[in-house]
């Protein structure tokens, strides 16, 4: 059994990646986006995300919009749920084929798109913003490494906040990307 | 990674009219790297001061569970997230035996008709009171130690025969001076995020000393549900998992 600490864990450009999905999640809040939470194999990473952003753990940080999608046929209820301009985001493994349909109808949706997960990458563009832990540990979902993650995202995105002036009409470069990808998906 | 050139600090400006996003891309993903550093570093710390408890309390879970026993996992916000993680960990593991573990703070129906009924305070207590015997087992998960709610719930549970266990942060809060609590885990942070990081790793590790001490107790107790194999007869419950 490995000891499952996330020691190293953002060394290979996770950091990095973190750090644009935060920005971009900052200024689509800042425009009024809701964030859509979903994590088909173990849902109370959907609602721990949700709750984070809705009820923020440090008192005088903003509330913001997000919620939790459980259940079933998740993509029939996002597709009623996602107002152009939200944010959709994962944590799942890159073979949960709910989550790609998800992420792969997202931009269609004028949502932008996040997926959090551990092991083998999803296939190149499958998100605006992957954020993924590359060490295969299959117990990855129970050990803290997800929160992690999420708690990296918020509390990132709310030091975004301290940047209006990077929060305006700032071109919005993961949606850009998403054009060619949905072309593709388009194409295929 | 490429470096930046970070000289923000040189040239004040009005945050208004900030335009260049790479100082503060690279100032976020070195804090990113520094909270993950100080997430790893409690981590480690954690599992060092509580191995001998991780055991002691997987070994007094085991036998609870081997006499039939059920766990009854509880907690607010994000932990009662947390704690479902744990719950479903026991219930259906990626590895190992499946262990008969809920969340009692899954089913909205339940919980806020005790929260408007009798009140707040009292929505995991009552719970404990409608399912809790002697051979189960209730296992809290706060950050500060001191939820109402959460306490409530134990002293049912301490007071029904139950295991009880506690998860907190920062001192301890209440969980850790209760003489309710039979098991108190204590992640040593002033943060509720890094203490939640640490506490779901406690909670995997805790699952792992649990599941290695029922092979030895399930050894002593001929427990039936192991000794019966596929070929030894019908499965009342019709599964092949």
């Amino acid at each position: 059994m490995t000891t499952g600490i996330t020691a190293g864990m953002l060394d290979g450009g996770l950091a990095e990646d973190l750090a644009a999905a935060s920005l971009a999640m900052a200024r689509r809040f800042a425009r009024g986006a809701t964030l859509w939470c979903v994590a088909p194999g173990w849902e109370p990473h959907a609602q721990h995300m949700a709750v984070e952003f809705v009820h923020p753990v440090i008192v005088g940080k903003r509330a913001l919009p997000a919620f939790a999608l459980t259940g079933s046929d998740l993509v029939a209820r996002a597709r009623v749920a996602v107002r152009p301009g939200d944010i959709l985001i994962a944590v799942a493994g890159s073979g949960d084929e709910v989550v790609a349909d998800l992420m792969l109808r997202a931009p269609a949706w004028g949502a932008a798109s996040a997926w959090i997960g551990a092991g083998p990458r999803p296939g190149a563009g499958a998100a605006d913003h992957v954020l993924w832990i590359d060490d295969h540990d299959p117990m990855a979902p129970a050990t803290g490494a997800f929160v992690l993650i999420y708690h990296l995202l918020w509390e990132l995105t709310h030091v975004c906040f301290e940047h209006p002036g990077l929060l305006k009409a700032a071109p919005d470069t993961a949606a850009d990307v998403r054009v060619t990808h949905a072309d593709e998906a388009g194409g295929a | 990674m490429e470096a930046t050139e970070n000289t923000g600090f040189l040239y004040p400006f009005i945050a208004a009219e900030e335009r260049d996003e790479r100082p503060l891309l690279a100032a976020l993903a070195g804090s990113a790297r520094a909270k993950a550093a100080e997430s790893a570093a409690l981590q480690q710390a954690t599992l060092t001061a509580a191995a001998d408890l991780v055991a002691a309390c997987g070994a007094a879970m085991a036998e609870r569970f081997a006499a039939g026993g059920r766990l009854y996992a509880f907690g607010n916000g994000g932990s009662s997230t947390d704690c479902a993680t744990f719950a479903a960990l026991f219930a259906s593991p990626p590895d190992g035996r499946p262990l008969p573990a809920l969340n009692l703070s899954a089913d909205q129906a339940v919980v806020t008709a005790l929260g408007n009924d009798v009140g707040f305070d009292l929505i995991f207590s009552r719970q404990i009171i409608a399912h809790g015997g002697s051979r189960d087992i209730a296992v809290a998960f706060s950050t500060s130690g001191s939820s109402r709610d959460l306490m409530a719930a134990l002293r049912e549970a301490r007071g029904r025969g139950l295991l009880t266990v506690g998860f907190a942060g920062y001192d301890g809060g209440e969980m850790a001076h209760s003489d309710v609590v039979d098991h108190c885990f204590v992640v040593r942070s002033q943060s509720v995020h890094r203490i939640q990081e640490s506490q779901a790793l406690l909670g995997y590790h805790l699952r792992a000393a649990t599941e290695q001490a029922m092979h030895k107790t399930v050894d002593r107790c001929v427990h039936p549900d192991v000794h019966n194999g596929p070929s030894s007869g019908p499965n009342p419950h019709g599964g092949t998992e």
